[in-house]
């Protein structure tokens, strides 16, 4: 305990450096100017400012990207509540009740109470991951190939399972993600592997190529058609911009509830947000005496959801930052970041750059204070965005993509791939694959590969290694209990149907 | 649950095509792969073997889901699917043939004039009867985005046809 209070001291003494807090105000501010866009969510958020950190020095610059990761997390919920359009799935939940708020006049009380709770629920979980992140990282010390492979199948195979309809299609995206990862040459032997004799493809797809083809380019194609067939209507902003002292004592236990609920789910590869927010909607609902209110701007479902969505970002950034496995497609991106800065992430970095982990974690610190300041008293400038015809809006998305793909390598091959992964973007959409599977194993594929291959080596070709050690068996078992959950999931609900159907 | 029209299943049997034909593909490359002297003991075609095994198995999982609809139920595979509609596949496949053309021209002709005349184009299509408008955030846009981009991030954007 003393030890992460002394190191979050010396955190603080980075984070606070007028530069650093001039990075995380502007990660905030982008962020949920990106998250308050429609369709926009943080992994295409990051992946499209990406290019602004350029030149920027590495712990600077992931300060900024966090900023822009949780503002996005954050800005999501504006769209939820005045247009009924969730940015992405971790916002349905408070669409429910916070655009029936804000078309029963009480627009200002949902937007507010989403600030508050994302400021509550955003803090507590940097204060759980100061807590956990020395332990944890001391533990991820212990880990060899063997472990770091199934640590890897385990969080591959939890967010295939759980982000989608159909295990096939998760598993799908995960073996296509997989796939790509393999392109280029071949760490081990030198040997060139699908790339078609194109110079291109030795360096392997680019993750940023990937990113923002499948997330803001398919977007682009969405959301026109979308604009085809009639848009949302914009709720005006009205009613007063705070809570009653009513709505105060509603809101207080479904944060702290929806805090708990979140965080634990965000620590959970695959869990995520999403599933974070619709199990704290059910617990309110489940606990509130008028069951029969719920979707019709009860202020309990917009601040448990809220504050379980953002105390999921302080949890995903445990795994993130103490094994250097994300559980989420937008901290896979976050994980492309760190490495494309020469980082990787893991209990190696909080040996090797205290300055930078802990500068990090302080920054979200104050990034949630930060984001509650903005959020409050600018949340009518914000609302302003919504009004930009989408018609404008999408073109510029495609021009900045290009820009960020660009700037990597000066490369055009990579802008046609990147319209190539839109295109499969929006056809995943359409047949409702999941992409974050794809995301979070084409980031991983080439550490999960070299981790396989060197525990087999070390073992002399045995497979029983990854069955040797403790570790390696409780985390493979964890990936067969989450691949079976879409078998059981839907017998357990026929069974409660049954059962009281009798 | 009621069982849905053949046409509908039409989508989830063109994915399970193609999942098959990929994994297909993808083992054919792999084999093909020639095997290095100075390889680990596994070499690297064994870990894209595992891979195109696991694109065959989700093919098989999708048969099962498939099945599914034949005893009433809806199949899972056909769960959370949106329709392909002829005007919107038209309209995606001619945003990506523009797109196409934009990423052709960007750095043949320049930043600055693909990319204005790209932007132009689109929002002529998507914001219809503000000519005014488009053209003047079109411009604006592209100008901005050209100062912010290598003036103060330094990033370097195509030249092309224009001297800046």
């Amino acid at each position: 305990m003393m030890d992460a209070f002394g190191h979050l001291l010396g955190g603080f003494a980075v984070a606070l450096q007028p530069a650093h807090l001039a990075y995380v105000f502007l990660g905030c501010l982008l962020g949920t100017v990106i998250g308050v866009l429609p369709g926009i969510g943080p992994a295409a958020a990051i992946a499209l400012l990406l290019p602004i950190t350029y030149g920027i020095e590495p712990t600077a610059a992931l300060i900024m990207l966090c900023g822009i990761y949780y503002g996005a997390m954050y800005g999501g919920s504006t769209t939820s509540i005045l247009i009924n359009t969730p940015g992405e799935s971790s916002s349905v939940m408070t669409a429910l009740d916070g655009y029936a708020m804000a078309r029963n006049g009480r627009a200002g009380a949902a937007l507010a109470i989403a600030a508050i709770a994302s400021f509550v629920a955003g803090t507590l979980s940097v204060v759980l991951l100061s807590l956990l992140a020395v332990p944890l990282a001391g533990f991820a010390l212990k880990f060899g190939p063997a472990e770091y492979f199934t640590l890897m199948l385990f969080a591959m195979t939890s967010v295939a399972a759980l982000t989608g309809p159909s295990l096939s299609k998760g598993l799908l995206a995960m073996f296509l993600g997989l796939m790509l990862a393999t392109v280029g040459i071949d760490l081990q032997s030198g040997q060139q592997r699908f790339t078609f004799d194109l110079p291109e493809l030795q360096d392997g797809i680019g993750f940023i190529v990937v990113v923002v083809g499948l997330f803001a380019i398919a977007e682009v194609f969405c959301g026109l058609e979308d604009l085809l067939k009639g848009q949302s209507e914009v709720v005006r902003l009205s009613g007063r911009l705070w809570l009653t002292r009513e709505e105060w004592r509603r809101s207080m236990m479904p944060i702290l509830r929806g805090t708990g609920i979140g965080f634990f789910k965000g620590v959970l590869p695959g869990a995520g947000a999403t599933i974070a927010t619709i199990l704290s909607y059910s617990v309110e609902r489940m606990l509130s005496r008028e069951k029969e209110k719920f979707g019709t701007g009860m202020i309990e479902g917009v601040a448990g959801p809220e504050a379980a969505n953002n105390a999921s970002t302080g949890g995903a950034m445990v795994p993130l930052l103490t094994l250097g496995v994300p559980g989420s497609g937008s901290t896979a991106v976050l994980l492309a970041a760190f490495i494309m800065y020469g980082l990787q992430p893991g209990p190696l970095l909080f040996e090797k750059r205290p300055d930078l982990v802990w500068g990090l974690i302080a920054s979200m610190y104050i990034g949630n204070l930060v984001l509650l300041v903005l959020n409050l008293p600018l949340v009518g400038v914000f609302v302003r965005l919504l009004r930009i015809p989408i018609g404008l809006l999408l073109p510029m998305v495609v021009s900045i993509s290009a820009i960020g793909i660009f700037a990597v390598n000066g490369n055009i091959f990579e802008l046609y791939l990147a319209l190539g992964f839109g295109v499969l973007g929006y056809a995943f959409r359409k047949l409702a694959i999941p992409v974050a599977p794809l995301v979070l194993s084409l980031v991983l594929g080439g550490m999960m590969e070299q981790s396989f291959r060197q525990a087999m080596t070390i073992s002399g070709a045995d497979p029983g290694v990854f069955v040797r050690s403790t570790i390696c068996i409780v985390l493979l078992a964890a990936s067969a209990v989450a691949l079976s959950i879409p078998f059981i999931a839907p017998l357990l609900r026929r069974l409660a149907v049954r059962s009281s159907a009798t | 649950m009621t069982q849905r029209p053949a046409a509908s299943r039409l989508p989830a049997v063109l994915l399970l095509v193609a999942t098959l034909a990929t994994a297909a593909a993808y083992l054919r490359a792999t084999l093909a792969l020639p095997y290095p002297e100075l390889a680990d003991p596994l070499g690297p075609k064994i870990f894209p073997m595992l891979v195109s095994g696991g694109l065959f198995l989700c093919a098989l999982l999708m048969v099962v889901d498939l099945r599914r609809a034949g005893d009433g139920r809806t199949a899972i595979l056909l769960e959370g699917n949106q329709p392909f509609d002829t005007r919107s596949t038209l309209m995606v496949l001619g945003i990506t043939a523009w797109t196409g053309a934009y990423f052709f021209a960007f750095e043949r002709a320049g930043f600055v004039l693909s990319t204005a005349i790209f932007l132009a184009g689109l929002m002529h299509v998507f914001h219809r009867g503000h000519v005014v408008t488009n053209l003047c955030t079109a411009a604006g846009f592209t100008a901005g985005a050209w100062l912010l981009f290598t003036r103060v991030l330094s990033v370097r954007l195509p030249q092309g046809l224009l001297p800046f």
